[in-house]
């Protein structure tokens, strides 16, 4: 874990209120699944983006503007620099043999390194209308499939529709909350081990604050910067 | 260096600048070396294990942070056990924050801690976030001044109360000084805030506690206020986050001060102030 001052490389407009941030930093080893902090101008608490593609001491970042945090991030421009604290959390536990992707909007983002280290890759992403997509040619050699809700692009529906024919392998997913509980659910039903990437309000993101907790089924919770962010989705509850 | 020493409470601090409770994790010191500080205030312990509020915990206003972690801690046989020795070897100064829903609780927790090699207490009893022994104790004068008389007996450490700008200071202050060794001012102050979009508070436990730059001169105030009415130091707490704020705190009477929230903004301001006051006291 190291905290920089990074150099802005990219700051532009990918898609609907979507922007690919690149920055230059050596992070080290980094897994897909996990995180860094980044440092808002004018903001009090850090926010979290998931690592959407490292290669080379570029940093890329992919991140839905939101609210005050992301908006202020839009500002940066290429050569302006800002604070990071990174890399953090566990990140996605990858096999070697084929793996489903579950992504919903944004929650595509932390694949893109995914790409890098998989092949053999059954990925399903949904949107709510095709202008959400991004950066598709990138996983040009696996096997993809698309939603969107009104039927603008590929298949008319959700990405959770695939639950129904879905092969028994590994599952990764990130996206809404309401993604997240349908996975949970099927999770928990079938008795599958399917990995999530969850969202929480964050602090400091070292454990310090308790601030990013989430429930544990057993009870008590979780915290996302020392537990997850990626959970077994039948240990949770969101 | 040593013009940067401090004593308070019979204790040698290096440097005024202490990491406030839940603010920092040993995780901090793969960024800088802790033991460059005055001291460490360590997350509230309890007697027994507290899983904390529901969340969400944490959220950002315009000028603070406002949460509710309800003092989520492992408990006090698991923070001897596990936690204290990994604090140890960061900072020779660990002042351990202690809560309890009633008075034995501060007083098996005196009692454990005593034979380690911990430097001080912080007696929380202003904790907005617990529906006992927080914020209500502070207020309850008559328990209040029984707990320091009996923790006064017990403790072989320097006794520091952590209090509130709700309590009544003006009271509450001049009670305590015959029993206590110190003060801190303040807490987090009591807040809440509301997503109009649904209605709800920002919080899963409703309300929180406010701290970060706009809680700064309500601190000031409180350390001001508490000068006058005791000899004992007193540490000041609440948005300190630049070196003018520390400068504020120890002109108006502050011995100490904590840097908390500020923490999260930068995590290295803990260094950036020691080196600050170096530079510019020496």
């Amino acid at each position: 874990m190291q905290y920089v001052k990074v150099k802005v490389i990219k700051n532009s407009k990918v898609a609907a209120q979507i922007f690919e941030l690149q920055v230059e930093v050596d992070l080290g080893h980094v897994k897909p699944g996990q995180f860094v902090l980044l440092y808002p101008k004018g903001c009090l608490l850090p926010r979290p983006f998931s690592i959407g593609d490292y290669v080379d001491n570029v940093l890329t970042i992919f991140y839905k503007v939101v609210g005050k945090g992301t908006r202020e991030l839009t500002k940066l421009q290429p050569t302006a620099s800002i604070y990071l604290l990174g890399p953090l959390g566990n990140g996605f536990d990858i096999p070697t043999h084929h793996i489903n992707v579950i992504a919903g909007g944004i929650g595509i983002a932390p694949f893109f390194l995914l790409k890098r280290v998989a092949d053999d890759v059954t990925l399903v992403w949904g949107v709510k209308t095709k202008d959400e997509f991004f950066g598709l040619e990138r996983f040009k050699g696996w096997d993809i499939h698309l939603y969107t809700e009104d039927g603008s692009h590929g298949m008319q529906g959700m990405a959770t529709d695939c639950l129904n024919t879905i092969s028994k392998d590994t599952i990764l997913a990130c996206g809404p909350i309401g993604m997240l509980n349908q996975l949970i659910d099927f999770a928990i039903s079938n008795n599958r081990y399917v990995q999530v990437l969850v969202e929480q309000r964050m602090g400091c993101g070292i454990g310090a604050c308790r601030g990013c907790a989430i429930r544990r089924r057993a009870g008590g919770y979780f915290h996302l910067c020392e537990d997850g962010p990626v959970f077994d989705a039948r240990t949770i509850v969101l | 260096m040593k013009r940067l020493e401090v004593q308070a409470f019979g204790v040698t601090f290096r440097n005024p600048i202490l990491l406030a409770s839940g603010t920092w994790s040993p995780r901090l010191n793969e960024l800088y070396p802790l033991s460059m500080l005055g001291g460490l205030v360590t997350k509230t312990i309890t007697v027994e294990p507290r899983e904390g509020n529901p969340p969400p915990r944490i959220w950002e206003t315009e000028h603070g942070v406002l949460n509710s972690i309800g003092l989520e801690n492992p408990g006090i046989d698991r923070f001897i056990d596990e936690v204290l020795p990994e604090l140890e070897q960061l900072n020779p100064i660990i002042i351990v924050s202690i809560a309890g829903s009633k008075p034995e609780e501060f007083y098996t927790l005196v009692e454990r801690l005593n034979p380690t090699n911990v430097t001080a207490y912080e007696i929380n009893v202003s904790c907005p976030n617990v529906a006992r022994g927080g914020i209500e104790l502070g207020k309850d004068t008559t328990s209040l001044l029984d707990i320091a008389r009996n923790l006064r007996e017990l403790s072989h450490k320097p006794l520091i109360y952590k209090l509130s700008i709700v309590h009544d200071i003006d009271q509450i202050v001049p009670l305590l000084t015959p029993y206590a060794d110190g003060f801190t001012l303040i807490n987090s102050v009591p807040a809440m805030a509301i997503d109009l979009q649904t209605r709800r508070p920002q919080l899963g436990n409703v309300t929180g506690g406010l701290s970060g730059p706009s809680i700064k001169p309500i601190a000031l105030y409180a350390v001001h206020k508490a000068k006058k009415l005791t000899h004992l130091p007193i540490i000041g707490c609440g948005g300190v986050s630049k070196l003018e704020d520390v400068l504020e705190f120890i002109t108006v009477g502050a011995s100490l001060v904590q840097v908390g929230s500020a923490n999260f903004n930068h995590p290295l301001i803990g260094k950036e102030l020691v080196e600050g006051l170096m530079e510019n006291l020496i």
